[in-house]
């Protein structure tokens, strides 16, 4: 039994490093045009015509997010980020906000999308929709925190940032932004979504034509990445009870304080990097920066204290106004209400349901 | 067959835990040749795909990309038998002795079974600490085999390695550029590409536009 157990433990491990190893294939296949995929890498200087088509939003301001290691394709991220997210939208004003990016993969494609393991990551995707909480999804995690090691790579995040970054102005031009514009656009990260984030920099500005790019990172694991060098200004939100922030600090040299010198420690220095307290909340599970059932001391959810903290930077950085964004936020705060309770009482049935369940089996 | 195969499974096993046992089979039976002139060119072949970056970068075809693998591990064999060479050649100046070439070029080219992991230099991030780590154990192995062929005497062997890859060195970067222009040639041949293009040229291209892309937006 013991032998058995060492085998499978082996065989796990041969397993991650393979995969591991095959990981980069994706992005630098894609660069070398092996897999003939539909989108090419980008020529710089071009802009594919149809998007001229599209008209140009009014809003002074953009925001794109990009999800944590948990999505499985644009629109496939866990439930509590998608319902934050809907908040969001509503909640900030003067903003266009881009949820279509898939920061996981250079050509935008989802995981489901005609992929050697579609059908997998389908079948995972399902189970998760049924328990939210499916052990089985940390395969999907897996595959992901790759992505993120491969943006923060510099033998491969020059060519995997410059993927992500070309997917995120087509989509910012769908949503109707005009390059050379000046519009500022600001990325929102969630855990690995926040190198990603940083290392697109490299490329965005220069693709935006030099328009103000800043990023804030939600709970992000990152590196000293090249990208910061373009940003205007990077805020890290984090929790108390968030174990994974600080795994960046931990594993990347360029953010260790011997050294100087490193890209991190300068805009760090610099004042480009602004770290954030959002008090006692989680990277995962109910207490969450998404979480509509756990609430800060002054009785907000953690989802309206996250998405609030960021309306406030917005208007520090004189991205939206001030008296807007106070009036969007007496607008959505009964539905925010409203949403929080539906959740309390989901969970509480939920548990009343389990509790009742378990009474049973113990009568029977 | 099967047998054939546990054999070489066990000798690449024991290669690199530095078992004394595969360097004493290894000395006496010449017709282990073919086996470790088989590990030399996997190893280099893997060694390549870990760094294959290069050749996606340079967009290589897929059929070249295989092309430039073998031709790889050629160069990759030859280049272990330089060194064999060095080695072999200094132990008969510094500790004068009769232990034939062959015996030599064996030892050395199990050097090369540590780079059977090779292509492990792919992972993100942890990649480029592999393949440092992979180096200093291809040396021990080497080490390990000269070591057994001069009898447990351990500085003798490191003097003969050591200097054995000094001269290659220096070699490689005096009356061996004819060599390594040769080498060069090869895998450009090999590769269908003059690799031209580096990472930094990626960044260059596009993280330094200045000029407003055509198209007018």
């Amino acid at each position: 039994m013991l032998s058995l157990l060492w085998l499978l433990f082996i065989g796990a491990v041969v397993l991650l490093f393979l995969s591991a190893a095959v990981a980069p294939f994706e992005s630098l296949g894609w660069w070398a045009g092996w897999f003939g995929e539909s989108k090419a890498p980008p020529v710089p200087g071009h802009v594919t015509p149809q998007l001229a088509d599209i008209p140009e939003s009014k809003e002074p301001h953009f925001l794109v997010y990009l999800s944590g290691i948990g999505a499985i394709d644009a629109a496939g991220i866990p439930q509590e980020e998608i319902d934050w997210g809907k908040m969001a939208i509503k909640r900030l004003s003067n903003t266009t906000v881009v949820p279509d990016v898939y920061p996981y993969s250079v050509t935008n494609a989802g995981l489901t999308n005609e992929r050697a393991f579609a059908r997998m990551w389908g079948y995972l995707e399902k189970r998760r929709l049924k328990n939210p909480y499916d052990l089985l999804q940390f395969l999907i995690n897996i595959r992901n925190m790759f992505q993120v090691a491969i943006s923060a790579d510099r033998r491969y995040g020059p060519i995997y940032n410059l993927g992500v970054a070309n997917e995120i102005v087509e989509a910012l031009q769908l949503r109707g932004y005009r390059i050379g514009s000046g519009k500022p656009v600001t990325i929102i990260g969630f855990s690995g979504g926040a190198q990603i984030a940083i290392g697109a920099a490299t490329f965005l500005k220069p693709l935006l034509r030099q328009a103000p790019i800043r990023v804030i990172s939600i709970g992000g694991v990152m590196s000293d990445d090249l990208g910061i060098k373009n940003l205007t200004k990077l805020y890290h939100l984090w929790g108390d009870d968030d174990p994974l922030h600080g795994l960046g600090e931990k594993l990347y040299a360029g953010r260790w304080k011997w050294f100087s010198q490193s890209v991190w420690n300068q805009a760090l220095y610099n004042g480009v990097i602004e770290f954030v307290p959002m008090g006692k909340m989680h990277h995962n599970g109910a207490t969450n920066y998404f979480s509509w059932v756990a609430f800060t001391p002054d009785g907000r959810s953690h989802a309206i204290a996250t998405i609030d903290t960021i309306g406030d930077l917005l208007v520090r950085e004189h991205l939206i106004d001030a008296t807007d964004l106070a009036a969007a936020r007496e607008s959505t705060d009964a539905e925010a209400r409203v949403y929080a309770d539906a959740r309390v009482a989901e969970i509480a049935e939920a548990r009343a349901e389990r509790e009742a369940k378990k009474k049973k089996q113990k009568v029977a | 067959m099967f047998e054939f195969l546990g054999y070489v499974l066990q000798g690449i096993g024991g290669a690199l835990r530095l078992n004394p046992r595969v360097f004493e089979v290894v000395e006496s039976y010449p017709n282990t040749n073919w086996i470790i002139l088989m590990i030399a060119l996997l190893g280099g072949a893997s060694m390549l795909v870990g760094q294959s970056v290069i050749l996606f970068v340079n967009r290589v075809r897929p059929g070249r990309f295989v092309l430039s693998l073998l031709v790889n591990g050629i160069i990759f064999a030859t280049s272990l038998l330089i060194w064999a060479i060095a080695i072999w050649a200094t132990g008969q100046v510094l500790f004068p002795n009769d232990i034939p070439f062959r015996t030599v070029m064996r030892l050395v080219g199990l050097g090369a079974t540590p780079y059977l992991f090779g292509f492990l230099v792919l992972i993100p991030y942890l990649g480029t600490f592999i393949g440092r780590v992979l180096s200093v154990w291809s040396f021990l192995v080497v080490l390990g085999g000269i070591t057994f062929l001069a009898n447990g005497a351990l500085w003798p062997a490191l003097v003969c390695v050591g200097l054995g890859y000094l001269l290659v060195t220096v070699g490689s970067a005096t009356i061996g550029r004819p060599i390594l222009a040769v080498r060069n040639w090869l895998f450009k041949t090999a590769a269908g590409t003059t690799f031209d293009t580096a990472l930094d040229d990626v960044l260059d291209r596009f993280a330094n536009e200045k000029s407003p892309p055509k198209g007018g937006r």
